[in-house]
């Protein structure tokens, strides 16, 4: 950069030959990376709850729905359906708790 | 490492719109010595407050990088952040004298020091906080004064003012000692 008189030309370097200097250190950007928060996007989140909101809909359709059915024989794809049901059932209530944790 | 334009522009998208690390610890990379120089000078040669500094500064960098619009070059924004960072530390400590907080401990700063960078250093010291921001992204950096103006968010004409006050009292201190 160009100054306008000589004794601007003179300070600037001066301060570049004599001010101070960071010395090396190699540390500096791991230390950053790992202080890094995560970034939570906005539109993420609500896309986020949005599914979690939708998954619990469609399992309570999906409860409700068996338990319209008849009971008078029980098949291995009733047996099967419910145990299905009551993992995706366990996972989307859980999910919320497990994120909460991880969070913490 | 130096970076040109377009790569510093490829990384910062990378960034923004992946969340992209390993594009931000190059970013780090290229521009920790220079964010950390500034931090120094900001605070009177203070090594672990000016890493600790420039550490905040670019983890707000990470959290406001979507924010970055490319009208100002990314090392001005990104200074803008450390200035930023630098006072809000000043106004966390309640100091009313700036100048008393950051007077350097002269054993632990001057070690190695040239005796015409000890001048250097106690004259600089003498500067208030924002004679000395001015001065050293001016005479240090090389920075125009309108974007000094963007970083700092002073009018141009106070710029103008601090630069002069500052190398003026630079200019008496070195040419007495």
């Amino acid at each position: 950069m160009q100054y306008s008189t000589p004794q601007e030309q003179k300070l600037a370097e001066l301060m570049r030959q004599q001010a101070y200097e960071p010395g090396e250190n190699p540390w500096f950007t791991p230390r950053v990376m790992n202080k890094l928060p995560e970034k939570r996007s906005r539109k993420r989140s609500v896309l986020a709850v949005v599914c979690y909101l939708a998954a619990l809909v469609v399992c309570a359709l999906s409860w409700t729905w068996w338990a319209s059915g008849s009971f008078n024989v029980i098949t291995v794809g009733d047996i099967i359906y419910l145990a299905s049901l009551a993992a995706i059932t366990a996972i989307v209530c859980l999910s919320p708790v497990v994120a909460l944790m991880r969070r913490a | 490492m130096m970076l040109s334009k377009i790569e510093e522009l490829k990384l910062v998208a990378q960034c923004a719109l992946g969340d992209n690390r390993r594009a931000f610890a190059t970013l780090v990379e290229a521009y920790q010595p220079r964010v950390r120089r500034l931090m120094l000078h900001l605070t009177c040669g203070d090594e672990y407050l000016s890493d600790d500094l420039s550490q905040e500064t670019f983890i707000k960098a990470w959290l406001a990088l979507r924010s970055f619009k490319g009208i100002s070059s990314f090392s001005t924004w990104l200074y803008r952040i450390g200035y930023n960072e630098f006072y809000s530390h000043v106004r966390k400590q309640h100091e009313l004298s700036l100048e008393a907080q950051q007077l350097p401990d002269e054993a632990h700063d001057s070690a190695g020091a040239t005796e015409a960078a000890l001048d250097v250093r106690t004259a600089l010291a003498t500067l208030s906080a924002d004679e000395r921001t001015v001065v050293t992204l001016h005479y240090l950096d090389g920075l125009p004064l309108k974007k000094i103006a963007t970083i700092t968010s002073m009018p141009l004409g106070t710029i103008k003012s601090h630069l002069s006050r500052g190398r003026g009292k630079m200019q008496h201190l070195l040419e007495n000692e």
